[in-house]
């Protein structure tokens, strides 16, 4: 089966970018503009990764993890925070809503799709 | 078992060239101690192997020559040349056996025994000796070999491991660490316990083990980190440790205060660790004492490493790494993608017919891939020139000890890298080179000084890129070449005429017909009429150029230009009536427009800048008429300092070809040297200039 992987950003450019990075992966990418809408994917269906952007309008990268994160299902699913975010203070906050892995934008396409392969296991 | 024979060969060989490079450097200083050591070492290990393979001649001459060095290395004797000479004599003895199978021709059958006789002058109370050196040597000959292996291998680190109570709700499966170690090689490891809560205060989200794991593996210390990859900083420790260096190695005992408190005591982690190494044999009493010493000294390599930065080191190893390739598997490789480029450029030329951007754009990328996979294959086949240093180094070593002279050995841009086929086809030339320099260029010590100059003569290689060329130059600072001689050679020999006027240069081409020699009195070493001739045919059949510059009193330099690959070329496509030839850009020196007087005659002769040089009319061999195309261009071509002014119809444009060989009755074609298939699948003829201008020489002669 396909893993399914949610990707979340404000911007078209960075999610074109994450969907081309990650086009020979064989995954089923969900995209949404933001948290609130990236929380629709998260109806009960198996999701293997979110990952998602700090700041956007509507909900925020923060927001968007501790409400997936309160979900049963899917409590202990790897999260990626994609940002450009440098305040080290968000990024402790980030730490503190637990994250798997923090990237930090731009990206290189290689350490990129180590670090999602690896959340995979794949 | 052939197939492991085959094996032992090519290790052999491989040895033994080992073998000629260290003996050349001892030569210089008989105390090196690390080369003496080193000799012994590859000497055993050829005996140690030649047994196994059931060539016993072989085993027989490397013992032998392993109980002098024995002795050397441990003091008992010295190195001297006459010990060098006979190991050099051993090592050709060494070659033939492995060539033959150890079928050895009666000759070399009798050279074999009387080697065998003289070597045993040179190993101290031998009688005495040898059982007990045979049974000692072979058990701690062994154990370094082993020991070799084992620090080659792989590296222990030790691994901290302790995450934090949260990691489970950070989405991080834990397992997955376990795994993936278990990938990178062998590794156990001891829960650490001390942080799991009673059980009332027990939460089930909550994380509490730990572990401190010892992993061996063959990867670096990246790799593990990146095992660790979600783990923050503070949760994971990666030390590199060895099983000797464990109580001394502080980053250890510092991040394994947990350990000490343990029931796990640090011999129980010593004792797994050792169990780990592979191929650590149990050691008899006996050896237990060697076994000590070399702790010691594994302790000193592994600080000493430690000094340097392990993981750069294994880098920098993993980096340097090889693979041997079988050549024929090679030359297959080339084959295809010759084959391959020649087919994407027809696939270019009917995609230019077809209008769409999506088939282009496929076309453009398979272009671009096709061409960096022609050019990381052909880099493949490059070899540094480094290899044929070793044989001129014997050559000259032998030769001026032979000729009663001194002579010192220079060498420089060894790392330039040429085609190995090249290379392959370089060797006979140079050595020809070499031993003409060594036994006509250099001078006697004593006519050396008496022209001031230093005793000792200096042989120079020079090696170096210029544009797709490759420039080798061998140097000497002998007495020159005498021009006067040359003439009057010549004339004798009926090549030129009495007064007829030749430049220096001219005098020096006359050194390359065939059959021609200066040598006053044929020595055994050069001047035995298979000369200059020969090595210039086989520098041009490989595209390539030689040149001689002389200053009389001074010194000789002999420059050959060669091409960096035989497979590829790039040409000046141009037609004759229907044929498409090709000619090789580096001889072109300008095209232009004829300039014939009368339009319906060719003449014999065209102007360029000023002289007339003889003009060859392709067109000529191809259309009986002889008919002259209205705009008949003119290609002007140098071959060394001769220019000559070859015709073609038209010029089309420039193109890189692969060339492919002719075939075998064509082989011998007078004017052309291979061919190549153009985009729209059309043959077209790569022509020869050499041969052509060989040819029409030939006929300037004869008419």
């Amino acid at each position: 089966m396909k893993k399914r992987v949610v990707v979340v950003d404000d911007f078209k450019n960075t999610r074109w970018v994450v969907e081309f990075t990650l086009k020979n992966e064989n995954l089923e990418i969900l995209s949404a503009e933001n948290g609130k809408e990236a929380l629709k994917h998260f109806d009960g269906q198996n999701i293997d990764l979110l990952i998602t952007d700090l700041n956007m309008p509507e909900m925020d990268g923060i927001e968007l993890v501790k409400e997936v994160r309160n979900m049963e299902k899917y409590q202990f699913i790897p999260i990626i925070m994609l940002t450009t975010e440098r305040n080290p203070q968000k990024k402790q906050m980030a730490e503190d809503i637990k994250v798997t892995a923090w990237i930090q934008k731009p990206f290189k396409q290689d350490q990129f799709k180590k670090i999602v392969k690896k959340a995979l296991r794949i | 078992m052939e197939n492991f024979k085959a094996k032992f060969k090519e290790e052999a060989e491989e040895l033994i060239q080992k073998l000629e490079q260290v003996l050349i450097k001892v030569e210089d200083n008989f105390q090196d101690k690390e080369s003496i050591g080193e000799i012994f070492r590859i000497m055993h290990t050829l005996k140690g192997s030649a047994g196994m393979f059931g060539f016993e001649k072989t085993g027989m001459l490397t013992h032998r020559m392993e109980d002098i060095y024995h002795a050397i290395r441990d003091g008992e004797s010295q190195l001297s040349e006459e010990i060098v000479d006979l190991t050099l004599g051993s090592l050709d003895l060494l070659k033939e056996l492995l060539k033959t199978d150890e079928k050895l021709p009666k000759k070399s059958k009798q050279e074999l025994e009387k080697l065998l006789i003289r070597a045993i002058d040179y190993v101290p109370e031998e009688n005495e000796k040898e059982t007990k050196s045979e049974s000692e040597e072979t058990g701690s000959g062994n154990k370094k070999y082993d020991d070799e292996k084992e620090t080659g291998e792989g590296i222990f680190f030790y691994i901290l491991f302790q995450p934090q109570k949260d990691i489970l709700s950070r989405g991080i499966d834990i397992t997955s660490v376990f795994y993936e170690l278990d990938e990178l090689g062998e590794f156990f490891g001891f829960p650490i316990l001390e942080n799991v809560p009673e059980t009332k205060d027990f939460v089930p989200e909550d994380f509490y083990l730990g572990w401190d794991l010892f992993i061996y593996t063959n990867g670096s210390k990246e790799e593990i980190s990146d095992v660790f990859l979600f783990f923050l900083d503070h949760e994971y420790t990666i030390v590199p440790v060895e099983p000797y260096t464990l109580e001394t190695n502080k980053e250890f005992t510092e991040k394994c205060v947990n350990l000490k408190n343990k029931k796990t005591s640090l011999n129980d982690i010593k004792s797994r660790l050792e169990a780990l190494t592979p191929k650590k044999k149990s050691k008899t009493k006996k050896e237990d004492e060697a076994e000590k010493e070399e702790i010691i000294n594994e302790k000193e390599t592994a600080e000493e490493i430690n000094e340097k930065d392990p993981i750069q080191a294994l880098k920098d190893k993993k980096e340097n790494e090889t693979i041997k390739v079988k050549a024929s598997k090679l030359d297959e490789l080339i084959n295809l993608v010759s084959d391959l480029v020649t087919i994407n450029s027809r696939v270019e030329t009917i995609s230019q017919n077809i209008e769409n951007a999506d088939l282009k754009k496929a076309v453009q990328s398979i272009s671009k891939l096709s061409k960096r996979f022609r050019d990381n294959a052909l880099e493949l086949r490059l070899i540094p020139v480094k290899v044929l240093i070793l044989k001129m180094q014997r050559l000259i070593r032998d030769l001026s000890k032979q000729l009663g002279k001194e002579v010192e050995f220079v060498t420089e841009g060894t790392q330039t890298e040429l085609d190995k086929n090249i290379i392959a086809k370089l060797e006979g030339p140079l050595l020809h080179i070499i031993r003409n320099s060594l036994d006509h260029a250099i001078e006697d010590p004593d006519e050396r000084e008496r022209n001031n100059k230093p005793g000792k003569g200096v042989i120079r290689f020079i090696a170096f890129y210029s544009g797709a060329h490759v420039f080798i130059q061998i140097q000497d600072d002998g007495r020159g070449i005498d021009t006067e001689k040359i003439k009057a050679k010549a004339v004798e020999k009926g090549l030129i005429e009495k007064n007829s006027q030749l430049t220096k240069q001219e005098l020096y081409n006359l050194l390359f017909q065939p059959g021609f020699s200066t040598a006053e009195k044929v020595t055994q070493v050069s001047g035995r009429g298979v000369g200059m001739d020969t090595v210039k045919k086989e520098i041009n059949d490989m595209r390539g150029q030689i040149d001689i510059d002389s200053e009389i009193k001074l010194g000789t330099s002999v420059t050959l230009k060669l091409p960096l690959t035989l497979s590829i070329i790039d040409t000046l496509m141009t037609k004759v009536k229907d044929t498409t030839i090709l000619i090789p850009v580096e001889f072109i020196v300008q095209t232009q427009l004829n300039t014939y007087k009368d339009k319906k005659q060719r003449p014999d002769q065209v102007d360029f800048n000023n002289n007339p040089i003889p003009l060859i009319p392709l067109r000529k061999d191809f259309d009986e008429n002889g008919d002259i195309p209205e705009k008949e261009k003119i290609i002007i071509v140098r071959q060394y300092d001769r220019h000559y002014a070859i015709t073609v119809d038209r010029i089309i444009g420039e193109h890189q070809a692969v060339v492919k060989p002719l075939g075998h009755y064509q082989k011998d074609h007078p004017y052309f040297s291979g061919s190549s298939i153009l985009g729209d699948g059309s043959l077209a003829l790569i022509l020869d200039i050499n041969k052509i201008i060989s040819n029409k020489k030939n006929q300037m002669e004869s008419s």
